[in-house]
């Protein structure tokens, strides 16, 4: 621990000595009267003053927490000696706000006996912080003397993002071979009716359509279409961020993320994720419980991290699509490399939609006729790009995080929709 | 209570700054540096600044050596009083600082007043000491004078023992 003189001993000190020489000087003992008590104060600060030896214990209540979330850190000292004061302030990191007690906090330490102090937090933001880094200042009787030292006990805590619970997705293009939720384009064994075919050696005789059979004097067949699952991926691009009414851009695309990928998987889907910005990030589809965690500390690590380099879908390994996913994009349309690269990945024959993320109703233009000018150019090239898009094949809605994800996801143009068929 | 303690501070403050006042025959180059020296506690106080508050007792302090040259002979019988007085202001202001902060726990109130009681007695006695003893080396007999030293050397090592003995490791907690 650093020990320092504080401003209070150095006062004392110098006006007694500027007693003591004004004593002598003037060969008046009354100023020596007034050096007296000063010195008392002092000599007596300093010889109760011990070297401090203090043991200092942070734990916080959790270690995962969701969005608006209250964590409690508790702070235990046991000291060797007696302290009348000692301060405490706990660093509160980026997206926690202090709700109490308000810092620092002075307490008093009697030796040998451990003394608790409980700060609580609430996390205001999703992402992973440390928490733990705490500021200790120890001070002697008459407050002459202090210690300082900063005790690193730092946890990491995963604070996931709050999201919407999302009752309709969309529907795939085309399923994939393990038993799901989505009727399948093949017929084969399943509940919903498909089709009446001629018996073939191997059919069911439960299958047999007595109807059709007694006209045709031939054996047919029901087909059903089997429900299988679907692969879904979501792509989310990370070149930018900016402040929104509520939040930033990079706040809608991991809540929404997080809503869809929480629908998908419990529908048996699987759910792949890439992060496409200046970090590339991806997570392989998979499903699970196991997977939803992979998912939640995916989703946390997500940061836009400003990059001048060109990228392209090649950069993802293989698997990262995979075969007829569907691909559902976050994007506010600014970055060309993003749109370009879902282009490529919906030429590939990936059916893929775009969420924009940056509404142009919600952006205010600068005030004064410059500015009035320069939003109406950004709205016309906004306008350009939604039609590259389109041209594309690939459908954008929008969502500002004012109404439901459902309710943006449902405004997108029927074809994108119905591409699949009926969702269950 | 905290504006207790500084209303008290501004009081002790113009006491002291009165004697240079009542002990010289012009009174207002005094009033002048004791008001300034006042005016300096003040914002030590308003500031939450300790700086300021060694620059207003050094005011306080050479406007009372001032006084005192203008005093033909004798001793100032108020010395131990504006000794002691000085202390308490000094310790108002730091009392005024901790209660600054947010919220200090009561324990750590208590602990400091122990404190000053012990500084503020053990001071007082060994500043009533010294300016007897000063009065014997003007005046009067040796035997007096090495008793007022034994008694002062006694006070200090009182105080001392005192807070020692209050801040010892209880018996229940020795490891």
């Amino acid at each position: 621990m650093t020990r320092t003189a504080t401003p209070k001993l150095k006062t004392f000190v110098a006006l007694a000595g500027l007693s003591v020489f004004a004593a002598i000087a003037s060969g008046r003992v009354e100023l020596l009267a007034f050096a007296a008590p000063l010195l008392v104060a002092a000599t007596v600060a300093a010889l109760a003053t011990p070297e401090p030896d203090i043991e200092v214990d942070i734990k916080p209540s959790l270690t995962r927490l969701i969005e608006g979330d209250e964590l409690a850190v508790e702070v235990t000292l046991t000291p060797k000696g007696s302290w009348p004061e000692a301060a405490l302030a706990l660093s509160i990191p980026y997206s926690f706000h202090l709700l109490e007690p308000a810092q620092p906090v002075v307490i008093t330490l009697d030796a040998g006996r451990p003394a608790t102090q409980v700060f609580r937090l609430r996390a205001d933001r999703w992402g992973a912080r440390r928490v733990g880094l705490l500021g200790l200042r120890l001070r002697g009787p008459g407050r002459m003397s202090e210690f300082e030292t900063i005790v690193n006990q730092q946890t990491v805590i995963k604070v996931y993002p709050a999201y919407e619970r999302v009752s309709r997705s969309l529907p795939p293009l085309d399923t994939q071979s393990y038993a799901g939720d989505y009727a399948s384009r093949v017929a084969g064994d399943g509940i919903e009716f498909a089709n009446v075919r001629p018996f073939v050696s191997g059919d069911s005789i439960r299958r047999v359509n007595w109807r059709v059979t007694s006209r045709s004097n031939e054996l047919h067949v029901n087909l059903a279409q089997p429900e299988r699952d679907a692969d879904v991926v979501l792509f989310l691009d990370t070149f930018g961020d900016a402040g929104l009414k509520q939040g930033t851009i990079l706040d809608l695309t991991v809540r929404g993320a997080a809503a869809i990928a929480r629908h998908h998987l419990r529908h048996n889907d699987r759910i792949g994720l890439v992060s496409f910005g200046g970090l590339l990030r991806w997570l392989t589809a998979s499903m699970g419980r196991t997977h939803a965690y992979r998912i939640a500390d995916f989703l946390i690590d997500v940061n836009a991290t400003f990059s001048f380099a060109w990228k392209e879908i090649e950069l993802l390994p293989h698997g990262t699509l995979p075969p007829k996913a569907t691909v559902i994009a976050f994007s506010p349309l600014v970055d060309d490399r993003a749109l370009k690269a879902l282009a490529d990945i919906n030429r590939r024959g990936f059916p893929t939609v775009v969420i924009n993320t940056l509404v142009e109703d919600n952006v205010e233009p600068t005030p004064g006729a410059e500015g009035e000018l320069a939003y109406r150019a950004w709205r016309l090239q906004r306008e350009l790009k939604r039609d590259r898009l389109k041209e594309a094949g690939i459908a954008v809605t929008d969502w500002s995080g004012d109404e439901g994800l459902e309710v943006a996801m449902s405004a997108l143009p029927r074809r994108a929709q119905r591409r699949i068929g009926a969702h269950r | 209570m905290r504006t207790l303690v500084n209303v008290a501070a501004g009081l002790l403050a113009a006491a002291i700054a009165l004697r240079p006042i009542e002990l010289a025959a012009d009174a207002m180059p005094y009033a002048v540096v004791g008001g300034l020296g006042v005016v300096a506690f003040a914002l030590a106080l308003y500031t939450r600044e300790w700086v300021l508050s060694g620059p207003g007792a050094a005011l306080l302090i050479a406007s009372y050596l001032v006084s005192l040259s203008t005093v033909d002979a004798g001793i100032d019988p108020a010395a131990p009083v504006l000794a002691v007085a000085c202390v308490i202001l000094l310790e108002l202001v730091d009392l005024s600082l901790l209660l600054s902060e947010p919220a200090p726990h009561r324990k750590v109130l208590v602990r400091h007043g122990r404190y000053l009681v012990v500084v503020i007695t053990g001071g007082g006695v060994l500043a009533a000491t010294t300016w007897a003893g000063g009065g014997l080396i003007t005046g009067s007999s040796i035997p007096l004078l090495l008793a007022a030293a034994v008694a002062g050397v006694g006070a200090l090592a009182i105080s001392v023992g005192v807070i020692r003995r209050s801040l010892a490791v209880p018996e229940n907690a020795k490891g």
